[in-house]
């Protein structure tokens, strides 16, 4: 094992991962630093091959029919020097009558200029799901330049559900563009929490595409900037058909002289669809603050603990 | 007047908001261990003077002096007051994303050497543990529930001084009785009591009374004699319309 796998499983821990995983043998996992593919491990009915490339990693699995799978796959990428580029491409499909959970840690503890950027493209079946849950950490020099693009397909009667938690250390540059299409009595839920400062620049794009009659999306952003920082969310929601519901639900808090915007969009094409949308972009809570400076909490411990629960 | 065993003097307290005095030269003074009601009409200033004795910001006086146990409190902020044995029960609590019943009554034990029982105070106040303590302190609680949820705070804190804003304001009549007993766990527990409220009933569970008109103390005495001045003054009064 050389020096950077042994440091990326020390900064997987440290980011909240668990290392049990990858010695299971009951467990699937797949761990790559850079270009190179440390470990991984399969298990029956999910097919996963990763190939090195120049700049990072082409990944594809399949999960097969009648085949499910929640104990998570743990994947990680990481890059443990301060400099790097790190390119993932992702092909999934997850068979009808399947599903798969995945549970992904993003690990850049000492990033001074790294970039990472992921592409990718998944097709989930019918009667069928894809769970996936992504875990950031960037350390604390703001060096990471962050692009995830995400194309889903989301079969009949199926569900697509994405977590993108990134609240420790800086986040650098982010750019995360996810766009589902969602079809027939099927959902997408899709959140994102993320904490900025400094010069931190982040920027959410995410789009559900309700095509199908009785399909149901959410997008739902909790960002908290401070310093300078900057975030940008887009929203959008379309609704085809009849019987789809939509909800977009933003939450922009923002300290010192941090900037937020918010652009919500809704598109309805059929009169018995719906889409909602709630967005707030201000500073933190007047009520709320006094509350627990009341109870004896001073300002920066009442700040903190509005954060924390903000991303929770 | 000012005794030697008065936990908290307040004097010639004025709060100002442009030209007009929201506290007027407002002068009071809380012995240890009792219960004092401060009753008055809504816009009377019942709740500003609870915040400012809190140490709210933006409810600093423009004039006078906050003693607490002999200490100089004026310019002290909310947490620093809190810290000292003060504590507040808010009229309106607010609402936390993220945050569960427990982290929130959690927060009272904080920064005390005495504080409470968290599961007791919470069953005290009518929150069932199992049922409670793991929901979150969001919109899907009813004013009541939330009212209570305020209230065990405010006994797991265990303070020196409680002052409740409106204490029944969102509780519904059956569970009016949670109320009274905060009030006797309090007193049990050795706490000066400042009862903010407009409720006769409230009132008359104190052993003084003190009646606010336009920011500035009217009359002050037992609670029978208050409490019929209220009925007969200031129920028919029209200055706040």
């Amino acid at each position: 094992m050389d020096k950077y796998h042994q440091q990326l499983l020390s900064a997987y821990k440290q980011a909240g991962g668990n290392l049990d995983v990858f010695k299971d043998i009951d467990m699937a996992h797949l761990m790559v630093h850079g270009n190179e593919v440390c470990s991984s491990r399969t298990i029956p009915g999910l097919q996963m091959q990763a190939k090195s490339t120049s700049e990072g990693v082409d990944l594809k699995f399949l999960m097969k029919s009648s085949f499910k799978y929640d104990a998570p796959l743990n994947v990680c990428f990481g890059l443990i020097p301060q400099d790097g580029i790190q390119k993932i491409n992702l092909e999934g499909i997850v068979e009808d009558d399947a599903g798969i959970k995945i549970l992904a840690f993003c690990i850049f503890p000492n990033a001074a200029n790294i970039t990472h950027l992921m592409k990718a493209k998944v097709r989930v079946g019918d009667n069928s799901y894809f769970d996936y849950q992504e875990n950031h950490y960037h350390g604390t020099n703001g060096g990471v330049s962050l692009v995830p693009k995400l194309d889903i397909e989301v079969g009949k009667n199926s569900r697509f559900s994405s977590q993108f938690v990134l609240t420790k250390g800086r986040a650098g540059k982010v750019d995360i563009q996810y766009a589902v299409d969602v079809n027939e009595e099927s959902s997408a839920d899709l959140s994102a929490k993320i904490y900025g400062s400094g010069s931190d620049n982040i920027k959410i794009n995410e789009s559900i595409d309700l095509r199908g009659r009785g399909s149901r999306g959410l997008l739902k952003s909790r960002v908290v900037v401070g310093e300078q920082a900057i975030s940008e969310v887009i929203n959008k929601v379309i609704a085809r058909k009849a019987n789809c519901m939509g909800h977009i639900d933003c939450i922009e808090t923002i300290m010192d002289s941090a900037t937020a915007s918010a652009y919500p969009s809704l598109k309805v094409y059929d009169s018995l669809a719906r889409v909602t949308h709630e967005a707030a972009v201000g500073r933190l809570d007047s009520k709320q603050l006094n509350a627990l400076m009341a109870k004896g909490l001073n300002k920066e411990q009442a700040i903190e603990v509005l954060i924390k629960g903000l991303l929770k | 007047m000012v005794k030697e065993d008065s936990v908290l003097v307040l004097e010639r307290l004025t709060l100002s908001r442009g030209e007009k005095n929201i506290i007027d030269n407002f002068s009071l003074s809380l012995p240890q261990n009792c219960i004092y009601s401060l009753l008055g009409v809504n816009g009377a200033g019942k709740s500003s003077l609870a915040y400012i004795i809190m140490g709210v910001e933006g409810y600093r006086p423009n004039k006078g002096k906050i003693t607490f146990e002999g200490i100089d409190i004026t310019r002290k902020s909310s947490w620093q007051r809190s810290r000292l044995g003060i504590s507040l029960a808010w009229q309106e609590s607010p609402v936390f994303e993220g945050l569960s019943v427990r982290d929130y009554l959690r927060i009272s034990t904080k920064n005390r050497q005495e504080y409470g029982d968290l599961e007791y105070c919470a069953t005290l106040m009518g929150l069932e543990p199992g049922k409670y303590l793991d929901r979150n302190m969001d919109d899907k609680l009813s004013g009541g529930e939330r009212k209570r949820i305020e209230l065990a705070s405010l006994l797991i804190a265990s303070p020196k001084l409680a002052v409740l804003d409106e204490p029944d304001s969102g509780i519904d009549m059956v569970s009016k009785g949670i109320v009274r007993k905060a009030i006797n766990y309090l007193k049990h527990r050795g706490s000066t009591v400042l009862l903010i409220t407009h409720n006769e009933e409230i009132a008359s569970l104190s052993d003084r009374v003190g009646l606010i008109c336009k920011g500035y103390l009217d009359n002050e005495g037992a609670p029978k004699r208050i409490i019929e001045l209220f009925k007969n003054k200031c129920n028919h009064c029209k200055i706040y319309g």
